[in-house]
Formats: structure tokens, C-alpha cells, sequence
């Protein structure tokens, strides 16, 4: 039946935030649920720590209901949304005078655990190769040794999978600029995983 | 479509950032060219770990408390707003109220200037006045006078339909 389909179809994150402009409390609470996880991510990839990622995660949407009126629909929402979430882990680094973050590892962090074989992709994958705890821990360690705005470059494409373009929304810089701190930082990856991968 | 081209478009191909017409000579030419393949096959294989490792640590953090605390968040700016909205619709009908009141205080200072330190207890006073202040303030009025300025405050708290009155 088509009116099955159609409410079945979740709300668009634009029919949403409209809605909570309105002051529909449990729209803005589907755009949370919606969106944490992934302001999370980048968050602790950014912080390596997760009492700080979810500070930010918090405050970032405290930000985004305060400033609704803001998101003008030009770009994604998650793409506000990040831009929030990077200006704030930026703010914190800077609260803590650690901006090249090299500090050790949170006990309660740990390090990155290696990728769960459930969610990994089906062994046929032409790329999937053995990974093992070994590439997980200098992960960790080389990205730890990025700046951060390289290190948000690499979360922002690598695990929130934006396009160049909205990695210039988000980070407010060139599309250019987002090519040539990719570039940079996968090497420096490379070169830091040179016989893990 | 040379080694050195895909090297140098090699990030782009692996976000199929490339026009489709590039994107398919890139894959030509690794697929011919065990290097450039081995270069491509490494630039994915980092994603994936990247990806992987990153998704694995965040699918590991609790997040039950952000709504909760996003919430009450949300709750303290509505606050604020509700006030700041109220003190925006206040004005219109104090002014008109606060005219009065400063008519009459002026009124008052010509008459007897002696209104001079502390909080001055205006409706205390016999004063021809005497009637329409106490009107006032039955509503809540408070008077204030600043020794050095000069300036005499006034609060009045009441509703603007109070106000209308
Ligand atoms: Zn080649």
C-alpha cells in the first residue's frame, strides 16, 4: 500500500529541524539519536578520550538547539552539525594546551581494538587483508601524531565518508586544501603502517 | 593515462572524487599495471583500517546520557528565551506605566525635593499624591533613588492587562 510506504519513510533531517524550530522537543530528539554516534566518532577521533568526545557530543547538539535558526538548509545537517562538533574539539584542545595532542593514551580509552569480524566486509572483498591488533595500535599512534586538522580530514572522509565538498564546509577551507591534507595524511598513515598494509 | 597520473590521482580515485571518464582510464591502466594496482589496493586497504578501527571504538561508547542531557540543555535555553520574550513584550505596556509613575515622582520632587538617600518610602508620605501611588502601589511599586544621579528607579511588577487598567 502506498501510505504504508510513505510512513514508513523517516522524516528528512530539514522536516525535522523545522519542526523543532517549532519547539517539537521530540523531533530535535530524532535528530540526536540520529546524528550521536556519528558526532561521537569524530569526536573521540579527534580527543582520544571518551569523557571529553562526550562532552563535545553534548554540547554540540546543545549548540545546535540553541542556534536551530542558524542551519539554513544550504548544506546537510550533519554537516552543521560537524562543523560544530570540530569547532568545539578544537576549543577543548585549546582549553587543555594540547593542540598537537600527543599526549598518552587514557587508561579508559585504550587503544583501538581491532575491527570486529562481524561488521568487517565479507571475506570475498578484494581488499580485505589480515588485520590484526598490531595495525589497530599504530593506527592509533599515527593518527595521534597528526595535526588536527589532518586528523579531522582523514575522520571526516575515512569514517563519516563526506564528500571533498563537504569537508570544505566543515572545516571552512578550499576543496584544494582538503585534497592536499588528505594527501599528507594518508601518507604519513603509509609510511607509519609501511609493512602492516 | 601514465604511472605518474595515477599517482598523483590515486586519493581521488579511491574517493571516486574523478569524473566518471577519469575515474575509468585510472582503472584501466591499474589493472594493467600491477604497481599502480598495488598503490590503489594500499590507499583502500587504509581506509578500511581507518574506518574499521574508528567505528569499533565508537560503537563501544555509551551514549544514553546525551539525551538526557541534551534535554535539560534544551530546557535551560527555552528558559532563557521565555524571559527574554517576556521582557520584550514588557516594555510597550510599562512605559506608559512608568510615565505615569515618573510624572508623579518628578511631580513629587518639585513639590518637596527632600526624597534624598536610601530607598525612598514614598507612599508613607501625606502627600497630595497620596492616593493615586497607593494605587500604584497595590501593583507592586517599588522606588528607588540614586543619591548621586539623581535618577529615581522605579519597579513596577504587574501584567500588561493590570497595566492597561
Ligand atoms: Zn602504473
Amino acid at each position: 500500500m502506498p501510505s504504508e510506504g510513505l510512513r514508513a519513510v523517516p522524516s528528512s533531517d530539514w522536516e525535522l529541524v523545522r519542526r523543532a524550530r517549532e519547539g517539537d522537543r521530540d523531533a530535535f530528539r530524532e535528530l540526536v539519536e540520529r546524528y550521536q554516534r556519528r558526532v561521537a566518532s569524530l569526536a573521540l577521533g579527534m580527543l582520544r578520550s571518551r569523557e571529553d568526545a562526550l562532552d563535545v557530543v553534548q554540547e554540540t547538539f546543545a549548540k545546535a538547539y540553541q542556534h536551530l535558526d542558524r542551519f539554513k538548509g544550504d548544506s546537510g545537517f550533519y554537516t552543521w552539525l560537524y562543523r560544530i562538533a570540530f569547532n568545539l574539539c578544537i576549543d577543548q584542545q585549546r582549553r587543555e594546551g594540547k593542540l598537537a595532542d600527543l599526549r598518552p593514551p587514557h587508561d579508559e580509552t585504550g587503544s583501538m581494538e581491532p575491527p570486529p569480524t562481524v561488521d568487517g566486509p565479507p571475506p570475498d572483498e578484494p581488499f580485505q587483508r589480515v588485520r590484526s591488533a598490531e595495525i589497530g595500535q599504530r593506527l592509533e599512534q599515527a593518527m595521534r601524531e597528526l595535526t588536527p586538522d589532518h586528523r579531522a580530514v582523514i575522520l571526516l572522509r575515512e569514517v563519516q565518508g563526506l564528500s571533498y565538498e563537504e569537508i570544505s564546509r566543515v572545516l571552512e577551507c578550499p576543496k584544494g586544501t582538503v585534497m592536499s591534507r588528505l594527501h599528507y595524511a594518508r601518507r604519513q598513515l603509509q609510511s607509519r603502517l609501511r609493512e602492516l598494509l | 593515462m601514465t604511472c605518474a597520473d595515477v599517482e598523483r590521482l590515486a586519493d581521488a580515485f579511491a574517493d571516486a572524487e574523478l569524473p566518471a571518464p577519469t575515474m575509468l582510464a585510472v582503472a584501466r591502466h591499474a589493472a594493467g599495471c600491477s604497481t599502480c594496482d598495488e598503490s590503489v589496493r594500499r590507499l583502500q586497504a587504509l581506509q578500511e583500517s581507518v574506518a574499521q578501527a574508528v567505528r569499533a571504538e565508537t560503537d563501544a561508547l555509551d551514549l544514553s546520557g546525551v539525551w538526557p542531557a541534551v534535554a535539560a540543555a534544551a530546557d535551560r535555553v527555552d528558559a532563557r528565551r521565555s524571559w527574554s520574550r517576556r521582557a520584550r513584550a514588557l516594555p510597550a505596556a510599562l512605559a506608559g506605566a512608568l510615565a505615569v509613575a515618573a510624572a508623579a515622582v518628578f511631580w513629587m520632587q518639585g513639590v518637596r525635593p527632600a526624597v534624598e538617600s536610601g530607598p525612598a518610602v514614598v507612599v508613607s508620605r501625606t502627600l497630595p499624591n497620596q492616593a493615586y501611588i497607593d494605587r500604584l502601589a497595590g501593583k507592586d511599586l517599588r522606588l528607588r533613588r540614586e543619591p548621586r544621579s539623581g535618577t529615581t528607579i522605579i519597579w513596577v511588577n504587574a501584567t500588561a492587562g493590570d497595566l492597561g487598567r
